[in-house]
């Protein structure tokens, strides 16, 4: 059983445009689509695909449309009762392959819906293998929440993965330094977040798996037991206790990136539960990250789409770049 | 160290709502406050998560401390109350 939990979900819309954005002009778009996503979300979706059990943790009234669009969908969801409705996201893509997206910040949840989500994913935790905490947190949301989160899920047999970007992941490492028990089971930072923890040049980390390495190894340091860092075109690192394994994907027509990094975390987890070792681990990450790059939009592949036999891993002498 | 064990009068338990109330009540005090249940560790009263993962059902038994009796009387006065009801 995996448990996500997407604090801030959204509609993804995508709007395919017949021709390059045009700023300040009106244009017609070729077609719309939308699917209820949030990382949270899409891990589940792809738990699912996998026919992994899975529940999706999100603020929402039961009888709002994303709930309905989830169940449309097969996937299990815990509604929060929450007075407001979860944001819409835009995608404009153009025919060259050039996407746009406005994120927006989501509504705002109180003290008393917050601490709801938080009992939501305690009382799922109780039968879970895995708790994901995904995504930014909306407004309202103290910056700390996913720190003491981790900390309450350790009353819990789940083990946590954390996947969120700037404040909240720069609070989290923070906390975890001064107590190791808010550190996850798993963290997955891309290079640019990963680099923004030990003050790496982002572009550097992404582009030498070696940098990559030494940056997830302080965080191993720290407590964490698993980081597993996804570096776009250049594959993943994973880092544990006992080593660490660089993987490179295969060659991959990019269609959509878009989703690529929630697919890797989904493909680790689902591996994790199969009971893989480290390398088996991050070549399924791998090879679910690249599969999602080759499909349109928010696209979560489904196990015949990724292909972890063409990934190549090798271990890292961590000796060498200590 | 001041102490004092008092029954859940929740009728949800130490769920998300008490727990908020009671952790904002613990937030106001200058010292802190610590709930326990038999066979857990001590939590800390100020923050909801934490008294949440207790697990308390109403009429368990939880034991208040803090650094002084006015506070412990304070937070097991709130424990006893049936705060999902107010």
């Amino acid at each position: 059983m995996i448990i996500t939990l997407t604090a801030n979900p959204s509609h993804d819309r995508t709007v395919a445009l017949g021709a390059p954005l045009q700023p300040g002009e009106v244009q017609r778009a070729e077609s719309t689509t939308t699917q209820a996503g949030g990382k949270g979300t899409n891990i589940s979706r792809g738990a699912l695909a996998a026919g992994v059990a899975t529940t999706a943790v999100v603020p929402a009234r039961a009888d709002d449309p994303y709930v309905a669009s989830l169940a449309a969908d097969g996937i299990a969801c815990h509604p929060v009762p929450h007075p407001g409705s979860p944001r819409v996201n835009v995608t404009l893509s153009d025919p060259d392959g050039v996407t746009t997206k406005i994120n927006s910040p989501g509504p705002t949840l109180d003290p008393a819906t917050y601490d709801a989500l938080a009992q939501a994913v305690l009382d799922e935790a109780a039968t879970a293998r895995w708790v994901v905490l995904a995504g930014s947190l909306p407004p309202g949301v103290p910056v700390g929440w996913y720190a003491d989160l981790v900390l309450a899920l350790r009353a819990t047999p789940a083990a946590v993965a954390v996947d969120t970007s700037d404040a909240p992941l720069r609070r989290l490492v923070e906390r975890l330094r001064a107590d190791r028990r808010c550190a996850p089971d798993l963290l997955k930072p891309n290079g640019e977040e990963l680099a923004s923890l030990t003050g790496h040049d982002a572009g550097a980390v992404e582009a030498d798996p070696l940098l990559a390495v030494e940056a997830a190894r302080r965080l191993v340091d720290d407590g964490v037991t698993a980081v597993l860092a996804t570096l776009g075109a250049h594959g993943a690192v994973l880092v544990d206790a006992h080593g660490a394994w660089l993987a490179t994907p295969p060659p991959t027509t990019v269609v959509s990136t878009v989703g690529a990094g929630d697919s890797s975390l989904c493909g680790y987890l689902l591996a994790d539960l199969e009971g893989l070792p480290a390398d088996g681990r991050l070549a399924r990450a791998v090879a679910y990250g690249s599969a999602a790059a080759g499909l349109p939009g928010t696209g979560i592949p489904r196990p015949d789409q990724a292909r972890p036999d063409r990934v190549a891993v090798r271990p890292v002498d961590t000796a060498a770049i200590a | 160290m001041p102490s004092k064990t008092v029954a859940v009068g929740s009728a949800v338990g130490l769920h998300a709502r008490p727990a908020s109330l009671i952790a904002e009540a613990a937030g106001d005090l200058d010292d802190e406050v610590t709930l326990a249940v038999a066979g857990k560790d001590p939590v800390d009263a100020g923050s909801a998560l934490m008294i949440m993962t207790l697990g308390a059902k109403k009429g368990d038994s939880v034991e208040v401390a803090g650094e002084n009796q006015a506070d412990v009387d304070a937070i097991a006065a709130l424990v006893e109350r049936d705060l999902d009801a107010e």
